[in-house]
This record gives C-alpha cells, sequence and structure tokens, in this order.
C-alpha cells in the first residue's frame, strides 16, 4: 500500500475526497481487506481523539478574563525584542551603519600616491640631506613613465624662475654672473646634476639654500601612514604648503619649464641642458675636479658643469656628471613609494639601510658601473645598457651607498 | 452580537481548542484570554465573512502560533546566553509548551486513555497537531483549516494523513507498553 492510498484513505474519512476518487477507492476497499484494516486504524485514532473530553472553563475564568479587561491589559506581547512596528525601522537603521561601516573600510585612501615633490618630502628621513628634495624637485617633471620622454631641465644663467603650471616641464635657470655665462658658451652635453650631502657644506650652495633646512626642520615629520590618516582639508592644505615651498626652492634654483622641443637629451629621462657643456672627465673623476667644483659658485650644478667644462682634458673623457641625477633614500619605505612613483618594473631591492642609502638611478636602461667613496665625495657612475645587453632592472638601477654626508656625484659613463 | 453574547457562546470553545493545542490548563486559560481579548477588541470590525466560530478558532491559532514562535526565540536566547538568562547551572527555565503535565482526565474513566491521546498530540509539530485538533474535535474543514494556518489544502490533507499515522504509531506503543 502506497503512501497515496493511505492518504486517500485519511482524506476519505474526512469526506473531503472528489466524488470520482471516492467511488474508486470504495471499490478497491471491497476488494482489499489490507485497505480496509488501515481504513480502520485511521478511524480508530481519530475517534481517540475526537473521543478527547470537552472541558468546561476553569472556576473563575471569566472573573479573571474581565479582571484583565477592566485593568486594560493588552494581550501578552509575542515579540521578544522589538515590537514588529519598530523593526522596520531598526532594521534600517542597522543596514545603514554596516553599510557605513563596511564603506568606511572599503573606501579607497585618497592620495595615497602622492605627487612626486611630495613624495621626495614624505620620503626623507629626518637627517635626510635638503639636497635631496632639491635634487627630487629637478627630476619631478621626468618622474612617470607617461612624462618621462618630454621632460626635461634647463640650466640657464637667468635669475628669475617664471611661474610655471605645476605638471609642466622644468627648466633649471642656474646661477648668476660669470657662472651661468660660461655655462651658456658651453659645449651641450646631455646633462648634469648633483646629489648633494646632507651638510649643506657642499660648495654650490643653492640647492642646499639656506631657509630649505629651517623649513625642513619645522615641518612635522610626516610619513605615508600619517599623510593617509590626515582628513581631506589638512592633506589638501598640506599638499599646498609642500608645492609652495618646493615652488620657492625651484625658484631659487633658477627652474622654469623648458619648451616643448628644446629639451636636451630628448628620449631620455636625463635633465637637460640648454647650452650643456662639453663632456667632463668622468671615469675615473678627478679629485680636482670636484674640489674645484666645491670652490666654484653659488649653483652646484652650475659649478659643477663650468669646473669640468673648463677642463680641457676633462672634455675627452667617455663620462660625464648625470644631470638625471638620482634619489637618495635613507629608508625602505620611501624607496619602495618612489620606486612606484618613477614606474620602475618589479619591487625595489632590499638594503640594509642601517648602514648605507640608496641611489636610484632614473633612466631605464642604464647600470651602474661602480660607487667610488671619495674624500669629498661619493661617485656613482653609470651607463646606458647596450640593446642586447642583459639586465637586471632592479641591481643596475639601484646600488648602495655609505651613509655620508659627502656630496653625492652622479655619473653617466655611456658612450655618446 | 454583543461581546457578552460572543463570550457566552465561544469561550468555551476557545478555551478547549487552547487546550488541545497547548496540553496543559495553565497555558490554555492564558492563551484562552489573549485569544478572547483580541477577539473582544476586533468584534465591531467582524464583517461575517466567515463563521464566527471560525473567526474565533483563526483568532486563537494565530495567537498560540505566535506564542510558539515566541516561546521558540526565548530557548534560543535561553539557551545562547545560558546562565545569563536561565539559571546559573544553565538549567533552562523558559516553559515548555509541550510539558508532560498531569493528565487532563485523571478524574474520568477513560483518564489514562484521554492522557495517552493528549501525550501523543503533544509529540506531533505544531502545525500537524493544529491541523488535528482542528480537523478531529472543531471539524473545521481542509479549506477551514488551510486558511487558518497559512496552509494549502493538498498540504492540509497531506499533513493530516501523516499526524494520524504518527497517533496510531504512538499510541499502537502505548497499548503495547501498558
Amino acid at each position: 500500500m502506497t503512501d497515496e492510498t493511505r492518504e486517500e484513505l485519511s482524506a476519505y474519512i474526512d469526506n473531503a475526497l472528489p466524488e470520482n476518487e471516492r467511488r474508486d477507492l470504495e471499490s478497491r476497499l471491497a476488494a482489499s481487506a489490507e485497505l480496509r484494516g488501515a481504513l480502520e486504524d485511521l478511524r480508530a485514532v481519530s475517534r481517540a481523539v475526537r473521543d478527547l473530553p470537552k472541558e468546561p472553563l476553569p472556576p473563575g475564568f471569566m472573573v479573571r478574563f474581565q479582571a484583565r479587561r477592566a485593568r486594560g491589559d493588552a494581550p501578552r506581547a509575542d515579540w521578544v525584542f522589538l515590537p514588529p512596528a519598530a523593526r522596520p525601522v531598526v532594521g534600517a537603521l542597522s543596514f545603514g551603519v554596516i553599510a557605513l561601516m563596511i564603506w568606511s573600510r572599503v573606501q579607497p585612501a585618497q592620495e595615497q600616491f602622492l605627487h612626486p615633490d611630495e613624495a621626495a618630502r614624505v620620503a626623507a628621513p629626518g637627517n635626510a640631506p635638503v639636497s635631496q628634495l632639491d635634487l627630487h624637485g629637478m627630476i619631478s617633471g621626468t618622474a612617470g613613465p607617461a612624462s618621462s620622454d618630454a621632460k626635461s631641465l634647463e640650466i640657464a644663467g637667468a635669475a628669475q624662475a617664471p611661474e610655471r603650471p605645476r605638471d609642466k616641464d622644468a627648466v633649471l635657470e642656474g646661477g648668476a654672473g660669470a657662472a651661468a655665462d660660461e655655462m651658456k658658451a658651453s659645449a651641450k652635453i646631455s646633462g648634469v646634476s648633483a646629489v648633494r650631502g646632507a651638510n649643506g657644506r657642499a660648495a654650490g650652495a643653492p640647492i642646499a639654500a639656506p631657509a630649505a633646512p629651517a623649513a625642513a626642520a619645522a615641518e612635522p615629520q610626516l610619513t605615508d601612514r600619517t599623510r593617509t590618516t590626515m582628513s581631506e582639508e589638512e592633506r589638501s592644505a598640506r599638499n599646498e604648503q609642500l608645492f609652495a615651498q618646493l615652488e620657492g626652492q625651484k625658484k631659487e634654483m633658477g627652474m622654469r619649464v623648458l619648451p616643448k622641443g628644446e629639451e636636451a637629451g630628448a628620449g631620455t629621462n636625463f635633465l637637460g641642458l640648454r647650452e650643456p657643456p662639453a663632456a667632463p672627465a668622468i671615469r675615473a673623476p678627478v679629485p680636482s675636479l670636484l674640489k674645484a667644483k666645491k670652490k666654484s659658485g653659488a649653483l652646484a650644478d652650475t659649478a659643477s658643469v663650468n669646473s669640468l667644462a673648463a677642463k680641457p682634458a676633462a672634455a675627452s673623457a667617455a663620462g660625464r656628471l648625470a644631470p638625471d641625477a638620482g634619489l637618495v633614500f635613507g629608508d625602505a619605505g620611501s624607496l619602495a613609494s618612489s620606486w612606484v612613483l618613477l614606474g620602475l618594473p618589479g619591487d625595489p631591492p632590499s638594503f640594509d639601510f642601517s648602514n648605507g642609502r640608496v641611489v636610484v638611478i632614473k633612466p631605464s636602461s642604464t647600470k651602474i658601473l661602480s660607487v667610488t667613496p671619495g674624500a669629498d665625495s661619493v661617485q656613482v657612475v653609470f651607463r646606458t645598457l647596450e640593446p642586447d645587453e642583459a639586465s637586471d632592472p632592479a641591481k643596475d638601477r639601484v646600488a648602495p651607498l655609505p651613509s655620508s654626508p659627502k656630496t653625492v656625484l652622479i655619473y653617466d659613463a655611456s658612450p655618446r | 452580537m454583543s461581546e457578552q453574547e460572543f463570550l457566552q457562546q465561544h469561550a468555551v470553545l476557545v478555551y478547549n481548542l487552547a487546550l488541545r493545542l497547548t496540553g496543559n490548563r495553565a497555558d490554555a486559560e492564558d492563551l484562552a484570554q489573549d485569544a478572547l481579548l483580541r477577539a473582544v477588541r476586533a468584534l465591531p470590525g467582524f464583517r461575517g465573512d466567515s463563521l464566527l466560530s471560525t473567526w474565533a478558532y483563526r483568532i486563537t491559532v494565530n495567537a498560540w502560533k505566535n506564542r510558539v514562535r515566541a516561546e521558540k526565540r526565548r530557548k534560543f536566547w535561553s539557551t545562547v546566553t545560558l546562565g545569563l538568562v536561565s539559571g546559573a547551572d544553565g538549567e533552562e527555565t523558559v516553559h515548555d509548551i509541550k510539558a508532560d503535565e498531569p493528565a487532563l482526565d485523571a478524574r474520568l474513566e477513560t483518564a489514562e486513555r484521554s492522557a495517552s491521546v493528549q501525550k501523543a498530540l503533544l509529540q506531533l509539530d505544531d502545525d500537524d497537531r493544529a491541523i488535528v485538533v482542528l480537523r478531529e474535535l472543531e471539524e473545521r474543514s481542509y479549506d477551514e483549516i488551510g486558511e487558518m494556518l497559512g496552509l494549502g489544502q493538498g498540504t492540509v490533507k497531506s499533513r493530516l494523513f501523516r499526524a494520524r499515522a504518527k497517533l496510531k504509531t504512538l499510541l499502537t506503543k502505548t497499548a503495547a507498553a501498558s
């Protein structure tokens, strides 16, 4: 006997079967003793329940009921925590709070990627040489792969630095007087630059302008973490402040926008000189050149160029000071953030920053040849890789430097 | 119909329905009074779409279903919070509506049989028990039962059969044990 048949039997005793089904079942009942037995079982169960006695109301039931009515008692609440009417409101509020919490967690932090100018400041440790910022400012226009080709700097003799849009290319206008004239007269090179030491004592003081260290000292130490926890307004104000300071420094350095098409070293990321001098000596940097640079005029780069250009013997050498310069970092966070900003592939290499700093050479296809601590400076020599030359981008662009207040000179030894 | 007339005609019906649904007199009286309070309040709005008794039964069944749900929630939270809601030893304090209380018909000649049936009824699922009670004791049609419990007619039919089969098994075991 199937459950379907049993269900029909159950409905049959309730007179709930349609007429045709009832007749069909009755014919089967007449033919099957088993079906009749099952029907009797169901009827017995039904009778057992129906035979439960009806009870009268308990004594005092109506009195207690009327007493409840008189007290105005409401029927017992069927809810445990919230009345049904309040549930939609509480539910909506709960949803809103949860949504707000989720949104606050998943909301992308704004301005996590700092402007290169700010990144240099943020990346600079407390004892970082001020010249780092200057240097970074010099190459800020070259940061990022998208703008690499069109960016260049120009060293000129003019003292004024016209206002320029923030994202435009920069022009470094050199120191005043004879130094600038001498530089203008010199032959073109792909560029010149120098990263200066922390002491700011190096010759060519304009890069390490007196105002800059004071400003840096007055500024609170900011890290990437503190910047991301700033409010929108604080971050914006801070950005404006940093930008204004940087603009001041650039103006002091004589940087300005280089008109498109005039950039020297087009196709590279190197800083350009409007009238760069002839290639100076580089394979074995001559201490006398460095000394001469230190003794030269107010602008370090200009002084370097002038000094080098003034040495005919040096001009025949294969190397030259690399204007592209590099960034000197004192901690892994600064290196990592600038690594990203510069669009370098892969992860930055890890160094023991307790023993030395790191120089990142920005040109994309370059190789560091040597890092030579000298008496007055640390010389970093690199060259452009040959097209078929294998390269480890991370290692070839980065080299550890001993922590030193010495001037850091970066030379491009690429064949011209 | 006045309130007084309504109470005179339906209080006993409501109480007996509550008694079979809850299984004990204390809960039955509480449930019946709740249902009657709701019914009296709603009586002016009764439009006569159904029999007044069916309407009163529906109110009683709804009140009971709400109570069952609330009791289940209380049980759940008392279980979750352990000693905070219940006793320090975590003992259950929520009253079990299926508690096996003294036989309702202990003073009657058929006391033992009635007690067995009532005990078997309390072992049914809540909805199944309601279906059996409404069908066997109140002689409601499948349509009426389905309307009161929010079930389809086919569901009422199949669940009634299932409940009867389970009752038969339980009563057979009781008879064999005795």
